[in-house]
């Protein structure tokens, strides 16, 4: 990193350490300044890191990103609604309690933000904040350690089952450019509990934005998780996620992410079976147009006997926009009779669209099911055409083959609405390039 | 109905394959049009329904006033052409149903008529589907997808019927089929003759027309018609193959 991004960043730190949430908590300082150090160390990752070598972020090393501070907020419409019972509204970086509403809770869950929870449930907070993430090699992971002040925390009990899904926004709404908000959620599903979250990151204004998230989840044994991530944010700024799964004994998550917007964003999975019979599966879809990059790493461990993951990601890139995909199952020796699927398929919209996508296993143990694959293909032309001959429009037949491109990702969304809203998304989004997105 | 005037066309790249054909179908007339392997029956299909990569040189498609060449496909569907594929299409996540309904529909809206709900046609297709002996449970796979070589026509068929055409063109509909799903076929095609319809049947072998038997028949060879006549003459070039009239051996 260069010497003046270096000043500039151990300059905010310094201005920010002291007023972020939690400050009179020394273990969280701690915490904040060792993050700091490693992201000063690290620095924004170049094309020389394998792992960043189709997505680069050296660039940001020349914007002078500023923290908002929280601030109170008035508005009277969300662009986002919901039907359900727990709605929680961030703006800009912080909860928002005004616009959120929380539901009946079976007894003994918690649901509030990060900020809250370093002060009513300090000690949780405290022994599982840091514990899934490899610190020493992110970057971003560091940087929001620095600087993180809000986000979600929720502790689902032993045994309790949270029926309706738990539903939240991340607006951005500023009025200048150049914010750079840092989301820390934590997620603590103690066993056999059930729960599920529905993430939406929308951006209603148009200014550029750095988005940094850090979540981190605790599957205890016998725990069960659905998460969606839907992430459609204006097409000026940039997204970074990194999602940091810890799984025990026979847990299970189905961990779904949706990229639609910002200009470049980048979505980290890392899932670590840890204890027999766990289960994982990851489902998504990218979908880029104009000048938009965006880059999908899943990372997945199996490090004992009889685990499951399934991977299904699937790619539409149109314009000029670039996808990339790279997905990583490490079967570790004592993983013996787990299985595990691993499948990529793109569709590229026009001839200067770009994907590169990298699916890979490693295999230390020799009783095992694994099959990885890829692909990146055009429209097919002769469906295009029977679609057409059958009276359907162009623009129609493209519609319907792009939607059902995707089905086999959607079929996996067991909430119906959210699966219509998704599916409106990507209609939206095709439209709305004027077909200049297709060939 | 339709008049075919001097159609000359060729793939891109490539010589003419069709070389003037003249062909004038009536409303109400079923045509067999016959040939050897090679002789354009195909490209005539294909060029008639619009397909991309063909590319006409020279002569006029006339279909009820309109320049049916200077139409998109979905433009001649609307205006009542339907190709019956010889290879019809897999479209893996486009539910069977949905895309019969989104074309009826969208061809309904083209000619300004009122679109279908989903309940109506339901109790339609549910009707149609009986003339081709298939299941409701057609109905909610995907087009096409693991379909047998006999269910894939009966599904062309079927969406034929749905869409009621004018003018069906039936390309190689019969190859690949057992005896049985060829009576099936044929008895799906018969239900659609009317005296406002018409059904141009492209076919190598006579078999087909024992059971949709046509009101003239044409010999195609090396892009041109070289002779037309009645069912028998079908007969005779089941009896006496291709050769006798393109001067070839077959």
């Amino acid at each position: 990193m260069s010497h003046i991004a270096f000043d500039y960043y151990r300059g905010l730190y310094k201005e920010y350490r002291d007023i972020l949430s939690g400050s009179e908590h020394s273990w969280l300082q701690e915490i904040r300044d060792e993050g700091l150090n490693t992201f000063l160390t690290l620095g924004f990752p170049g094309r020389k890191v394998e792992d960043w070598k189709y997505t680069p972020m050296t660039h940001l090393d020349s914007v002078e990103f500023t923290v908002p501070l929280k601030k109170p907020v008035s508005k009277a419409e969300l662009p986002h609604q919901t039907t359900h019972a727990h709605f929680l509204v961030f703006v800009d970086g912080y909860f928002q309690a005004s616009l959120s509403k929380i539901g009946d809770l079976p007894k003994g869950v918690v649901l509030t933000s990060l900020a809250d929870a370093i002060t009513s449930h300090p000690d949780e907070v405290k022994a599982n904040l840091n514990k899934t993430v490899d610190f020493e090699k992110q970057p971003f992971a560091s940087l929001n350690n620095a600087f993180m002040s809000d986000g979600l925390f929720l502790k689902v009990p032993k045994g309790v089952e949270i029926s309706d899904p738990i539903e939240l926004l991340f607006l951005e709404d500023a009025e200048k450019s150049q914010d750079m908000i840092h989301y820390r959620h934590l997620i603590l599903a103690d066993a056999n509990s059930n729960a599920t979250i529905v993430e939406h990151y929308v951006g209603t204004d148009a200014q550029s934005h750095f988005t940094n998230v850090v979540s981190e989840f605790v599957l205890m044994e016998g725990a069960m998780l659905s998460h969606y991530k839907i992430q459609s944010e204006n097409s000026h700024g940039v997204h970074v996620g990194g999602q940091h799964v810890s799984q025990d004994r026979n847990s299970n998550i189905k961990f779904f992410t949706f990229t639609l917007g910002s200009k470049l964003s980048r979505n980290d999975i890392h899932i670590g079976l840890t204890e027999e019979g766990a289960e994982c599966e990851l489902n998504g879809f990218y979908m880029v147009d104009k000048d938009q990059h965006t880059d999908t790493h899943a990372r997945v461990d199996h490090f004992k006997p009889h685990g499951q993951s399934t991977i299904l990601f699937k790619g539409i890139a149109g314009d000029k926009a670039k996808g990339v995909y790279n997905g990583k199952v490490i079967v570790h020796e004592d993983a013996q009779k787990c299985l595990s699927s691993q499948s990529n398929k793109n569709l590229l919209l026009s001839n200067l669209a770009e994907i590169n996508t990298k699916p890979e296993l490693e295999i230390y143990a020799d009783d095992v099911k694994c099959a990885h694959g890829a692909t990146v293909g055009e429209m097919d032309k002769d469906s295009l055409f029977y679609l057409r001959s059958r009276g359907i429009p162009e623009e129609d037949a493209r519609e319907l083959l792009v939607k059902a491109f995707v089905e086999e990702v959607l079929d996996k969304v067991e909430l119906i609405h959210l699966r219509n809203h998704l599916s409106a998304m990507m209609v939206a989004k095709l439209n709305s390039a004027g077909g200049s997105s297709v060939i | 109905m339709l008049k075919i005037n001097n159609l000359h066309a060729k793939v891109e790249g490539e010589k003419d394959i069709l070389k003037g054909i003249g062909l004038t179908v009536n409303p109400g007339e079923v045509h067999a049009i016959m040939g050897p392997n090679g002789s354009g029956k195909s490209t005539l299909a294909n060029v008639l329904s619009g397909r991309e990569g063909y590319c006409v040189t020279n002569g006029q498609v006339d279909f009820e006033g309109d320049d049916l060449l200077a139409l998109s496909p979905e433009e001649r569907a609307a205006k009542g052409v339907f190709l019956a594929f010889q290879y019809p299409v897999e479209i893996p996540g486009v539910n069977n149903s949905y895309f019969l309904r989104t074309a009826l529909n969208s061809i309904r809206k083209q000619r300004g008529e009122e679109e279908l709900d989903a309940f109506d046609f339901l109790a339609m297709v549910k009707e149609k589907l009986k003339h081709v002996d298939m299941d409701e449970a057609f109905l909610s796979r995907f087009v096409n997808v693991g379909f047998s070589g006999g269910e894939k026509k009966r599904n062309e068929i079927l969406q034929m019927l749905v869409l009621e055409p004018k003018l069906a063109i039936l390309d190689e509909t019969d190859s690949g089929l057992d005896i049985d799903a060829l009576q099936v076929v044929a008895s799906g095609v018969n239900a659609l003759r009317a005296e406002d319809k018409s059904i141009v049947v492209i076919t190598h072998y006579q078999r087909l027309l024992d059971y949709i038997v046509p009101d003239f028949v044409h010999v195609l060879s090396n892009g041109k018609i070289v002779k037309s006549g009645d069912k028998n003459l079908a007969l005779e070039l089941e009896e006496k193959g291709y050769g006798w009239i393109t001067g070839e051996s077959s």
